[in-house]
């Protein structure tokens, strides 16, 4: 069991803290990343032979966990948040961001995770029909976006604050 | 075109995959004695440059509202200051004051260590009605390809969302089609607001004090 475990976090410990820094600021990562192995420990017998989805999902609602927590612990603090978002490329950023979280995540786990739609569906808690429908709607929203920047010139108007 | 845009998304991956996270620091193989000459030429190129630190950071180049020295109109209600100093993602010195929206949210640009710029939005009103929540969003430092920031945020369930930006100095305007509407947003103090949610915003233009204008998204 130990040796499992020992196994699946050299594989994937790097990946899934790449996952976390995605989507988390910085000040978090570690305790998601951690959170997320001790829940691996604790479920060992539950893991896929194919892990590293399941790592992912269960990072994603610890994630939700953190936020919530953050939340409730500091009623009166500020809410503050990052959103890593695609760097390098501006109007793709403003694109991207502009997407409901459920078309981002979708794109980000096929983007940036490298995952297959039936892995990406392991991660959102999915059919696998769905996740394909949710992706390529996504795709098609975020093209239409980057499309539509590239073509309208919306000229100046009566100014309005 | 759509294969395209998942291509061009992996390609902005901000954190790539060829760059594995949380590498080691390079051990120094310098002797200790280069190691000493090499901080000595350091500290002498720092002092040279501090009136410069001390003013801006780079990730403000073409903002000239967040190029000042650091005054009084730069600190953060305490809580907000509280998490953006423990973010280590952040140069937690580097937070200054742009302007102020009408309904006293107050904006401030914050440079991150990596030379990124975040937009943050303090004083929002919370459902208690303290006015002690903040929003924040970051990215690459501004260029003429990508002038204007744009994020946005409701406070609490009973406002608006409003959408706003950090832009250039040469920005005059901003355009967009929000809700079927075309609408024009002046930039004032390197800023500009708007009441309306960020995600319906269609077509952002920039409009350039001279005249020309570049759309982004």
């Amino acid at each position: 069991m130990r040796r499992r475990f020992e196994q699946i976090y050299a594989e994937h410990g790097d990946a899934v803290r790449a996952y976390v820094r995605r989507r988390a600021p910085e000040a978090v990562v570690d305790d998601v990343v951690s959170e997320t192995f001790v829940v691996c420990l604790r479920k060992i017998d539950q893991v896929p032979s194919e892990s590293l989805p399941w790592l992912y999902a269960v990072a994603r609602k610890t994630l939700a966990n953190e936020r919530r927590a953050r939340a409730r612990d500091t009623p009166k603090e500020a809410t503050l948040s990052i959103d890593p978002e695609p760097v390098g490329d501006g109007v793709l950023a403003a694109a991207f961001n502009r997407l409901s979280e459920t078309d981002r995540e979708v794109l980000r786990l096929i983007a940036w995770e490298g995952l297959s739609l039936p892995d990406a569906a392991t991660v959102l808690g999915c059919s696998g029909v769905a996740c394909r429908v949710r992706y390529h709607r996504a795709k098609s929203r975020l093209s239409s976006r980057l499309e539509a920047a590239a073509s309208v010139r919306p000229k100046p108007k009566e100014v309005t604050r | 075109m759509s294969d395209d845009v998942i291509g061009r998304l992996a390609a902005a991956n901000p954190v790539p995959h060829d760059r594995p996270p949380h590498l080691p620091a390079p051990v120094n193989a310098l002797p200790p004695s280069r190691l000493v000459f090499g901080v000595a030429i350091a500290v002498a190129a720092l002092a040279g440059a501090g009136i410069a630190i001390a003013v801006g950071f780079g990730a403000f180049n073409g903002i000239s509202a967040a190029q000042h020295p650091p005054t009084a109109a730069d600190k953060l209600d305490p809580s907000a200051a509280a998490l953006v100093a423990r973010d280590q993602q952040l140069e937690a010195d580097s937070v200054r004051f742009v302007t102020q929206l009408a309904d006293g949210v107050r904006i401030y640009a914050v440079a991150t260590t990596t030379g990124g710029l975040c937009a943050l939005a303090e004083r929002l009103p919370n459902n208690n009605g303290n006015k002690n929540a903040a929003a924040m969003g970051c990215g690459s430092p501004l260029t003429q390809t990508q002038p204007t920031t744009i994020a946005g945020f409701q406070a609490n369930e009973s406002t608006p969302t409003i959408s706003y930006g950090i832009a250039l100095d040469n920005v005059a305007a901003v355009s967009f089609v929000a809700a079927g509407q075309e609408v024009t947003v002046p930039v004032k103090d390197n800023v500009w607001a708007y009441e309306g949610d960020n995600s319906s915003i269609n077509s952002l233009t920039v409009q350039f004090k001279d005249g020309s204008t570049k759309t982004i998204g």
